[in-house]
């Protein structure tokens, strides 16, 4: 689980090129969206793109999707629980 | 000299080498694109995430905006009323490029969004009105070439009518390894301002 | 002040190759949208316009057109013929030509494409379309994602306020693309159903195919008996998201103000919206805000997207050229695929077809980049 919110922080900040983003400043809890790491409507869009390559997770409900990219934590917990690959 | 034609000022990004009027503002360690966009984002001290997620084309567009409006919040001549009229040869082919070849890609059910929105030249001009908050009229042209005398024949009547009381004129040109800047400030309080595309036509070249 | 008039015109569209077979089209409830299961390599349910090919030829082969053209040149030459044969405009250099379009031959840089990459260049679309006709001015080539339609009657305008052009020719065109369709289905944005404006149950947008052309005049002997007269325009940023519309409709609200200033009226001089209408959940929820700030949101609305998807570049020109139909012939045009009203501000969408006296209306366009567009049309003599 550690190592796969790891791998999840890796991914969402070199492929949201966050680069102003440290990881030891990513908390597993920090909210991804508004005032935590600050992604935006599109990052959410690629991140979907993301659940779908990486882990066979097809999210067609935007607003699902909010609810999925609340935090790594979060996040992790769901691949977790829906991953088929 | 620029000045009595009442173009605020000039700026380009080219080659390396950033200049602000008559000055070089930062010359990056390489003329390699990438280099280019990340030391004058540095240089110039900005903090600004979300420049780091868009393309080519919307960076030094980016970039360009943020020397000669940067320049003008200092000098505090920089006005809210500043309209956006931009061209370029290209449009954003690079983004383009990278979009078709992900749809080219057997392997890629995958086309990337944020990609895709940058397949649009106008994107950049959201970028700066975000940036620097201008609710104005912004424009992007596609030309052959770099032509201020058509720039200036669109900017001058919105000047004139005071629909802006600014219009930052630029072109913007990213293609691959090729890329070039030019920009300039048109101000409403000289109505010569817009007039003298000639002079502006040799500064690029030189 | 300078009075210019949107004068003779032209669409091709999946209902028709001229604007009044199309605006009758759509006086008979007629959709040109259409329900597919892929497009191209998409494999999925799809619905969407698209010029039927038979008709282009037809049209193209009218115009003269000479072998080796891309499709959506094949579009704009054909479109721009027939204007400048019913109006008669000289091509010299008192006359300009304006080309928008958001990606103009894009399937150019596929690799299953018969032509080279660099016919992508918008620039070659612009030598293409003037070669035909030989046009002596070099074109003006407008990209502002889905406003560039309109945006660029607002550019004619300018150009002959300003006296560079005394006629301007106007066109604009997209097709539809592999490249587009994947791209707005990567932003979950594409509804496999006929779109829904403003509607509770609108689920997002379709996309269109089209071409729209018109002449844009300052001289009394070129006005077509339908002439409008471009009563005011503006167009302004939302300074708040690439992709996303405002929340509070902020640019578009700014260009609709300037727009009625310019023209020197009220909301009350106003009786129809042609409205812009994706029909996705933000789009429309921006618009009802924008319009309320406005005060319009007791004008009667439409957004045509129902009748032929999103046509992107094409779509500001073409719904203008609707629009203006509606006020000569005193008839209106439902907005297709509405229901009950699925947004948080009050709009008066129009839901049955019927006559009314109208003399001015407002034509609105929004786009990716922040960009909005607002023309004030007026009927002359109204």
């Amino acid at each position: 689980m550690s190592d796969l919110k790891q791998e999840l922080k890796n991914k969402i900040i070199s492929q949201l090129n966050l680069e102003d983003v440290a990881i030891e400043d990513f908390e597993d809890s920090t909210p991804l969206f508004g005032e935590g790491v600050g992604l935006d409507s599109i990052d959410a869009l690629e991140l979907i793109v993301m659940m779908d390559k990486d882990y066979g997770i097809r999210l067609t409900d935007p607003k699902e999707g909010r609810k999925v990219f609340e935090s790594v934590d979060v996040m992790a917990a769901y691949i977790e629980e829906h991953r088929t690959k | 000299m620029m000045g009595e034609h009442g173009i605020q000022s000039w700026c380009s990004i080219s080659e390396g080498r950033v200049m602000l009027n008559e000055q070089l503002l930062h010359e990056a360690p390489s003329p390699d694109f990438r280099e280019v966009m990340r030391s004058t984002y540095k240089a110039l001290g900005i903090e600004h995430a979300k420049f780091h997620k868009m393309d080519p084309l919307s960076k030094l567009a980016f970039l360009t905006a943020e020397v000669i409006l940067g320049e003008a919040k200092r000098a505090g001549s920089f006005s809210q009323e500043t309209a956006l009229v931009f061209a370029n040869h290209s449009s954003c082919i690079d983004s383009d490029r990278k979009y078709q070849q992900s749809l080219d890609d057997p392997g890629n059910e995958w086309p990337s969004p944020a990609v895709f929105v940058y397949t649009l030249p106008n994107i950049c001009l959201g970028e700066i009105s975000i940036r620097h908050q201008l609710f104005t009229e912004s424009c992007f042209f596609i030309a052959k070439e770099f032509d201020p005398a058509t720039m200036n024949r669109y900017a001058d009547p919105l000047l004139q009518a005071g629909i802006a009381q600014q219009v930052l004129c630029a072109w913007v040109e990213k293609n691959d390894d090729h890329y070039t800047s030019f920009a300039y400030l048109l101000d409403r309080a000289d109505p010569g301002t817009a007039r003298d595309a000639m002079l502006l036509k040799t500064k690029k070249e030189q | 002040m300078v009075d210019v008039r949107l004068s003779f015109s032209n669409t091709i569209t999946a209902l028709g190759a001229d604007v009044r077979s199309v605006f009758q089209a759509l006086s008979d409830g007629r959709t040109g949208l259409q329900k597919c299961s892929g497009w191209e390599r998409l494999d999925m349910p799809l619905c969407f316009s698209r010029i039927e090919d038979s008709l282009l030829q037809d049209r193209y082969h009218a115009a003269g057109g000479e072998p080796g053209k891309t499709r959506l040149e094949q579009m704009m030459i054909a479109s721009l013929h027939d204007v400048i044969q019913r109006s008669g405009v000289k091509l010299d250099a008192r006359t300009g030509l304006i080309i928008a379009t958001t990606k103009g031959n894009i399937d150019a840089l596929a690799k299953a494409s018969e032509f080279p990459a660099g016919r992508a260049e918008l620039v070659e679309l612009g030598e293409q379309v003037v070669s035909h006709f030989g046009i002596p001015n070099t074109p003006v080539i407008l990209s502002n994602a889905c406003v560039s339609g309109l945006l660029a009657l607002v550019v004619a305008k300018r150009f002959i306020e300003n006296g560079t052009y005394d006629h301007v020719l106007v066109t604009s065109g997209d097709l539809l693309s592999e490249f587009v369709l994947s791209g707005f289905n990567a932003f979950q944005a594409l509804s496999a159903e006929p779109c829904r404006p403003y509607c509770a149950h609108r689920k997002g947008i379709n996309l269109g195919e089209a071409v729209a052309s018109a002449l844009v005049t300052r001289d009394a002997s070129l006005f077509s008996d339908d002439n409008m007269r471009l009563a005011g325009a503006g167009s302004c940023n939302d300074a708040n998201h690439i992709s996303g519309p405002s929340r509070t409709g902020e640019g578009l609200f700014r260009s609709i103000n300037l727009a009625m200033q310019e023209a020197d009226v009220t909301p009350d001089d106003i009786q129809l919206i042609s409205a812009h209408g994706t029909a996705t959940l933000y789009n429309d929820e921006m618009e009802s805000i924008a319009f309320q700030r406005s005060g319009l949101s007791h004008v009667p609305l439409h957004s045509l997207k129902g009748y032929f998807g999103h046509c992107l570049g094409a779509a500001g020109l073409l719904e203008t050229l609707i629009a203006a139909q509606c006020l000569h012939q005193g008839r209106t045009i439902p907005s297709a695929g509405f229901a009950e009203l699925g947004v948080s501000q009050p709009l008066n969408v129009i839901t049955k077809a019927g006559d009314a006296e109208m003399h001015r209306f407002i034509k609105t366009a929004s786009g990716f980049g922040g960009c909005n567009t607002a023309v004030v049309f007026e009927r002359p003599g109204a």
